[in-house]
């Protein structure tokens, strides 16, 4: 067990020993001091300093209603998270150097779970911390180091038991009962759970709001009778144990509360640590599944599962001769899922117009007050899809672009001019991203003009052809968008490893700050890209006012300047690109 | 042709390579030998023009590398240590893409006789994750192969593979410098493997050059000695670390 524990400190010494070095490179100070001024003005002057606001009071009613759904939220986590979700193997997450070293050692099982449950402590508190941060901007002083207490009790319960359950459920197997029959029975509990709980629910008598005082909620009073009648409070008695330190008011209600909930936990622990259970093989398997993403973030590839399935049928045919770029946008297409998959979402956008036509179609000729509600729902969702695109679109070609930089030593192999390979790169996402928006707009468009011409009768005209505009306009603003931080990733490669700043898990307050940097940066240098578009879009309108009075010809005038300078301002953005791929020099990382 | 003159790279005040100059001609095989961090990847990488060179000039097939460096790499294959490959895409895909960014108008029929030279014609339409390692540099070398280079660069070639798979890409290199003329440079800790397919050898230390000529003037120099023996000798307190 020394042996164990030396392990256990000398990698968390060790860890925060690299971190600490690290520190010395200006981007991760930098970095540090973004994420702690972040994080000091957004969450910890609300939890640790002197609260100027009203404190909220609760009456104990409600408290008693708060702790009966917070049991009835861990109940339904517990059972999906530890019996219904995972499969039938023993779930105990090594590494692959604990396997390599570990496993052959002349250790016990026994012990090994115990070092792995006190190794999880570390990531729970730290989880435990943020939750606090998250959910107790209200709280201050001791509330707040009493709800990371509650957090970490909470979520080390669900750990444990959710290790327990998957010992148990692996021995279920070896003993014959498949993954769909486990699962089977278990919905079937819950499914005569369920029917119980209706029964007691269609027996509660109803409550008469008119016995209510004027202006009280009338909700409150209903679930707290539902969450308490028949089994229900049996049902939940563990679990309000286990959240009752949780929503206690003040250090004493909460001292009060813990030993429960710690036994509870102790419980749990002697469950997992007496069980025995063989979880070598898939502990095994789980370090090669993750050890594969892993991998996979290195090499800039962001994926939940590892890469497995059927070869992907190509969009078009890629013929051997023709511009380079085209390889880079063949292959795009490729990754996004080729024909079949591009097809079925080809197929699902198509029966969202088809379905939003018949509704403008419904709008013109019957409006019901609920196909217009409907409308309106989809066509603002349009819109409001249509607004996030417009960085969603660029960013997901820049981080194309990056992963490519990710196998650099390969790509400056190729003879091609770097223009070739950014275009290539930037290509298939800012064309997949267009169709998509497009899809938004005429979806959009159509349903705006049945509801606009309602109240007049001119308004299609001006809408058509300012969809007109931005359709034009889309495809040229999504590359200029992508450039950006494209252009960053080459200049500052350091600052935009993938796996870095893109992958929190290696990453602590420092890897935090620096994805708020270069969030904030490629933002500003965004607005800044679009600065000049604006102001010659801005002049083509007045200036076409001089002339004519045609609202027609002067949106026309608006887009064509403004697409103009946008155009100029991709290829001069490709070309810089290009340039930058160029002289990109890898010895240099 | 390789040529290679006066080839330096620093890295800040650290020299990786030291004023390297040496030519291989069309049809030879050097084999480039050096203890652990002499410098043979990073002279490998200038010479394929992946990373600039901090002085020197570098030559392939005529066309300067740093000047030219279209035509260079035209007329280049570099194969690293470890097959890089796309997940996504299929045996096949890959000598698409890589038929079109080298423009090579006969792929298809080049494509289909190299992967059955390699023994991968069945496995054509499989993607690259349900491949060994061995085939996977098998990939590797038919996306190289497939525009016909004048000059190839082999970084630790037969590191992981089975003793068949070493003896099938030793015929490869073999065949394709005698046969086609290729210049080749290949960096290896094998020394006996070596032995057998280069015709050259230059042995390095600390960047710089300690050894250079054909097999048999190494060998005379050092009284007919093993190459691993003269490897010893030359690099000393170096080997091993």
């Amino acid at each position: 067990m020394s042996a164990l524990f030396y392990l256990f400190t000398r990698s968390l010494a060790n860890s925060l020993i690299h971190r600490l070095k690290r520190l010395r490179q200006p981007k991760y100070l930098l970095g540090l001091i973004l994420a702690g001024t972040y994080i000091y003005f957004y969450f910890y002057r609300f939890l640790f300093a002197e609260f100027r606001g009203s404190k909220l009071i609760i009456s104990p009613e409600e408290q008693e209603l708060w702790r009966n759904i917070g049991a009835g939220l861990l109940l339904a986590a517990t059972l999906a998270l530890s019996w219904i979700l995972p499969s039938s193997r023993a779930t105990i997450n090594f590494s692959e150097a604990e396997i390599a070293l570990l496993f052959p050692a002349p250790i016990t099982r026994r012990r090994l779970v115990i070092f792995k449950i006190l190794r999880s402590q570390v990531a729970l508190l730290i989880i435990s911390a943020f939750f606090t941060f998250v959910s107790g901007r209200w709280r201050t002083g001791i509330d707040a180091w009493t709800r990371t207490g509650s957090w970490w009790i909470i979520l080390n319960t669900l750990s444990l038991h959710r290790i327990g359950a998957s010992f148990a459920l692996s021995r279920l197997h070896q003993r014959g009962l498949s993954d769909w029959k486990r699962r089977l029975a278990f919905l079937a509990a819950v499914a005569a759970l369920c029917a119980v709980v209706y029964y007691t629910w269609r027996e509660m008598p109803g409550l008469r709001p008119s016995k209510l005082p004027k202006g009280a909620d009338p909700l409150t009073p209903y679930l707290n009778q539902f969450l308490t009648a028949g089994p229900m409070p049996w049902l939940l008695a563990p679990f309000k144990l286990v959240v009752a330190p949780f929503f206690a008011h003040g250090a004493m209600p909460f001292f009060a509360a813990l030993p429960a909930a710690l036994g509870i936990l102790g419980l749990h622990f002697l469950w997992v640590v007496r069980a025995d259970a063989s979880f070598e093989d898939a502990a095994i398997e789980s370090a090669q599944k993750r050890s594969a993403l892993l991998a996979a973030a290195r090499k800039g590839e962001v994926r939940v599962t590892p890469e497995t399935g059927k070869a992907r049928i190509p969009l078009f045919t890629l013929r051997p001769l023709g511009p380079q770029a085209t390889a880079f946008l063949w292959k795009s297409f490729i990754r996004a899922g080729g024909r079949r998959t591009l097809g079925r979402w080809a197929a699902f956008f198509m029966a969202l117009a088809a379905g939003s036509f018949w509704l403008s179609h419904q709008n013109a000729e019957s409006p019901t007050p609920a196909v217009v509600t409907l409308s309106v729902i989809i066509g603002t969702g349009c819109y409001f899809a249509l607004l996030l695109s417009f960085v969603l679109v660029g960013q997901q070609a820049a981080g194309q672009l990056r992963q490519g930089i990710a196998g650099m030593d390969l790509l400056k192999t190729y003879p091609l001019p770097g223009w070739q390979f950014a275009l290539g790169e930037l290509l298939g996402p800012v064309l997949m991203g267009t169709a998509i928006q497009w899809i938004a707009l005429s979806i959009g468009t159509t349903l705006a003009i049945t509801l606009a011409s309602a109240h007049a009768a001119d308004a299609a005209q001006p809408i058509l052809l300012g969809a007109g505009g931005l359709a034009l306009f889309l495809p040229l603003s999504n590359l200029g968008s992508a450039i950006l931080p494209a252009a960053a990733a080459l200049a500052f490669p350091g600052w935009m490893k993938p796996g870095e700043a893109g992958n929190a898990a290696q990453g602590g307050l420092e890897v935090m700050g620096l994805r708020l940097l270069l969030g904030i940066s490629q933002l500003l240098l965004i607005a800044l890209a679009f600065l000049p578009v604006a102001f010659f879009g801005a002049a083509a309108w007045f200036a076409s006012g001089m002339f004519t009075d045609v609202f027609a010809w002067k949106v026309a005038s608006v887009v064509a300047s403004a697409g103009f300078i946008v155009l100029l301002e991709a290829a001069a953005g490709i070309a810089w690109l290009g340039w930058l791929f160029e002289r990109f020099d890898l010895s240099g990382e | 042709m390789i040529a290679c003159d006066g080839l330096t790279k620093l890295y800040g005040d650290f020299t990786a390579v030291n004023d390297l100059s040496f030519v291989v001609h069309p049809g030879e095989v050097l084999g480039l030998v050096g203890p652990n961090g002499a410098g043979k990847t990073t002279t490998l990488r200038c010479l394929a023009g992946i990373i600039p060179a901090t002085k020197g000039r570098v030559s392939i097939d005529g066309h300067n590398i740093a000047e030219d460096p279209l035509a260079a790499k035209q007329a280049l294959s570099f194969f690293a240590d470890e097959p890089r490959l796309f997940d996504y895409l299929t045996v096949r895909q890959h000598l698409e893409f890589t038929a079109r960014l080298y423009q090579v108008a006969d792929a298809k029929e080049r494509g289909m006789k190299l992967l059955e030279d390699l023994d991968m014609a069945d496995k054509a339409d499989l993607l690259t994750t349900e491949l060994s390692r061995g085939m996977k540099q098998k990939v590797a070398l038919a996306c190289g192969f497939l525009h016909q280079p004048r000059v190839m660069f082999f970084d630790e070639p037969l590191t992981g593979l089975d003793p068949l798979a070493i003896r099938r890409t030793k015929d490869l290199l073999v065949a394709q410098a005698r046969e086609r003329g290729v210049a080749i440079i290949i960096s290896s800790h094998l020394l006996h493997l070596l032995e057998e397919v280069c015709s050259h050898v230059l042995i390095v230390k600390r960047g710089a050059k300690v050894a250079h000529g054909t097999l048999a003037e190494i060998r005379n120099a050092h009284n007919g000695a093993a190459l691993e023996e003269i490897f010893v000798r030359l690099v000393g307190e170096d080997a091993g670390k």
